[in-house]
């Protein structure tokens, strides 16, 4: 190590209290920020994976300009079975995809009892379905199977509105593609909370075999998609992007957080305000410190001008000091993150009880998420604010007129 | 007091001359016959006095209250003089030894230190001239107090970016040696005497082999027999390597170890002996 390193060190423990209050003060910081951080990412995941279990897979795939047009010509963008099973054949061929479920999605009236009640019907396979509802909690009933392929499930909103039960019978009204009415018959089979309180009390969960003779057409209209890791959705979409462009298909994709609007606009704010938080205690920290390494600086301004006086440089002093500000902060950072990461670990071991998110119907354990980026992004504010703590102390410190200054001394 | 006077006795002191205001052109010069030529000079050319001052005014503050510290200073003096800078408190001994050693400017006049006009320089030359030519000790030695004897000796050697870190360990043993130091290279300040850290001190100051070494009130802290001890070694040391030293003090008994004496009053120079 460098004598001038050394010297910088040893500065920092002259006064051990004081450096101690100094580390303190930015440990806690860093922490702050990285549990901070933590904690609004672990919500995030939760939103995320909501979105994906509850709703949209990773990836959804339909016939090319569903996304801008399926509204106005729904038939349009229907796909044949043998085009779907195409497609399934193709991305079932991935290792990265975990699953792949055709879907159907179409709105009609439930009659119970002599009640209309509307819904939004979802086609699904109902063997796959369980795994693309995994953050679907099931309220009352069982889940669909392919044993039972009139026995559908209804969101807690939804069955609330029919007055449902489990074992209700149901009359679904729909208009085929011909435009004629259409009914079937179907058993309510259980009832779910998929956490956003729209979707819980519209949508209607319909077996495939139960859709098709309702809408008297055996088209589907997408294909979800679950990838084994959700880090991997882009690297799956690129891979599927160009098989389907060397085989001309005519198909296009959505991603999970294309699709999850709710979930894009709850990170878009809470990210904003995650920014305002680290500006917070980046501000805290600098302050919290600022007064104990000015201290630090000014009680040996003597030295300093000694030193200026033996021919170091004001650049050389300015170095020596933020040399010193750089190893507390980094030491502070350090034990900062320390802290952050066994405190984060420690406190998702046991679960923070969350009431129910905005839009959202159920509450939820949640944890605080070690983040790399946010623990390097705390290190380098902790550190950065020790640095700007000492600017103006310094400037004034190298200021001082040598002579002056050591007559004063 | 009779070592003092022997170790001045085996030197031969070099007259100086000294005027206390610019009408009677105040200047301190070597006798040299070839330095006799400044003699009168009130404008300075290139020789080789080491420092040259000329009509230096010092003052604080502005009127009403300003305070005039140095008052036409002229002065020239020699390379390997040992002088004492003497007078009463607020005499001006600081302010002169600050102008001179480039870490104060002066109010008016001109300061060249080897025929470098200090006052064109800006502050990176000025340190760069500290750091390569000027050495100094101060009242209280100064020493940082987390470093030990050699460190403190080393440190501002490692500016020096021509010298190898070996060639400042070299230094740092050979000045130690020669300041009676070479057993405590690794104590730290407050485990030694007033005297041991003025002799670090010293130590420091020679290390970078300056051209002067300025020493406000070296002996001010310490008891006579110290303060006596620390100028022979400086007597001693200006002898060996011919290394111009000034020192102040208000201790007439301390100034019959110099080749001369510049006796300040009221920021003047009153008197000059040699």
């Amino acid at each position: 190590m460098s004598l001038f390193v050394s010297l910088a060190l040893r500065n920092i423990f002259r006064n051990r209290v004081r450096t101690y209050i100094a580390l303190l003060a930015i440990a806690a910081g860093c922490a702050a920020l990285i549990l901070n951080g933590g904690i609004v990412f672990n919500i995030f995941g939760e939103l995320r994976e909501d979105a994906i279990h509850s709703r949209h897979g990773h990836l959804q795939i339909y016939r090319r300009g569903y996304s801008e047009a399926h509204l106005e010509d729904p038939q349009r963008y229907l796909m044949e079975p043998q085009e779907a099973q195409h497609i399934l054949g193709i991305v079932r061929a991935n290792p990265r995809i975990l699953r792949a479920t055709s879907r159907r999605e179409f709105s009609g009236m439930i009659l119970k009892g002599g009640r209309y009640v509307p819904f939004l019907g979802v086609g699904v396979e109902p063997d796959q379905d369980a795994e693309f509802s995994r953050h679907t909690t099931l309220r009352a009933g069982s889940v669909m199977s392919s044993s039972n392929p009139y026995g559908v499930m209804a969101g807690i909103g939804l069955a609330r509105k029919l007055d449902g039960k489990p074992g209700d019978e149901l009359t679904l009204m729909t208009m085929t593609a011909s435009g004629a009415l259409n009914a079937v018959h179907v058993r309510l089979q259980g009832i779910f909370e998929g956490g956003l309180k729209e979707y819980d009390d519209w949508t209607l969960k319909v077996p495939l075999g139960a859709a098709e003779p309702l809408l008297m057409d055996n088209r589907i209209e997408q294909i979800v998609l679950l990838v084994r890791h959700t880090d991997d959705v882009p690297v799956v979409r690129a891979e599927l992007e160009s098989v389907f462009q060397r085989e001309s298909s005519n198909v296009e994709m959505r991603s999970w957080d294309q699709l999850a609007l709710f979930h894009n606009q709850v990170v878009g704010l809470f990210g904003r305000e995650l920014s305002i938080i680290r500006l917070i205690i980046g501000t805290i920290v600098l302050l919290g410190i600022g007064n104990v390494i000015g201290m630090s600086i000014v009680e040996r301004t003597v030295e300093l001008a000694t030193l200026r006086a033996l021919g170091l440089r004001a650049r050389a002093i300015v170095a020596l000091l933020m040399m010193e500000s750089l190893l507390t902060g980094l030491i502070g950072a350090a034990i900062g993150s320390a802290l952050g990461i066994t405190v984060a670990r420690a406190v998702s071991a046991i679960g923070i009880p969350y009431p129910s998110p905005p839009g959202s119907t159920r509450p939820f354990l949640g944890g605080v998420d070690v983040i790399p980026n946010i623990v390097a992004v705390a290190f380098l504010i902790s550190v950065l604010a020790t640095l700007a703590a000492a600017v103006f102390p310094i400037r004034k410190a190298i200021r001082s007129p040598i002579a002056s200054t050591l007559r004063r001394g | 007091m009779r070592k003092l006077n022997s170790v001045r006795d085996r030197r031969c002191s070099p007259k100086l001359i000294c005027h206390a205001d610019k009408s009677a052109v105040p200047t301190l010069v070597h006798s040299s016959p070839t330095l006799s030529r400044h003699d009168s000079v009130v404008g300075l050319q290139r020789d080789d006095s080491i420092i040259r001052l000329e009509d230096v005014y010092r003052t604080f503050g502005t009127d009403p209250g300003a305070c005039t510290a140095l008052r036409a200073i002229t002065l020239a003096i020699p390379r390997g003089n040992l002088l004492a800078l003497v007078g009463p408190s607020g005499s001006g001994k600081t302010s002169l030894l600050n102008i001179i050693g480039g870490i104060d400017k002066p109010s008016r006049g001109s300061v060249r230190i080897e025929n470098q006009d200090l006052m064109t320089m800006g502050e990176a030359k000025l340190s760069d001239l500290r750091l390569r030519r000027i050495g100094f000790v101060f009242q209280d030695a100064r020493l940082i107090p987390v470093l030990t004897v050699a460190e403190n000796v080393e440190f501002p050697l490692l500016f020096r970016s021509e010298m190898s870190s070996v060639e400042r360990k070299r230094r740092v043993s050979r000045v130690l040696e020669s300041v009676g130091l070479a057993d405590k290279h690794e104590r730290r300040p407050e485990t030694l005497s007033g005297g041991e850290r003025q002799r670090v001190a010293l130590a420091r100051a020679l290390a970078g082999d300056p051209a002067f070494v300025l020493a406000d009130e070296p002996t001010a802290n310490l008891d006579q027999e110290t303060g006596v001890a620390v100028l022979e070694l400086m007597r001693s040391l200006n002898r060996e390597r011919s290394v111009t030293i000034i020192y102040s003090t208000h201790d007439p008994q301390l100034m019959a170890i110099a080749d001369g004496v510049l006796k300040l009053r009221d920021g003047r120079i009153e008197e000059n002996v040699a």
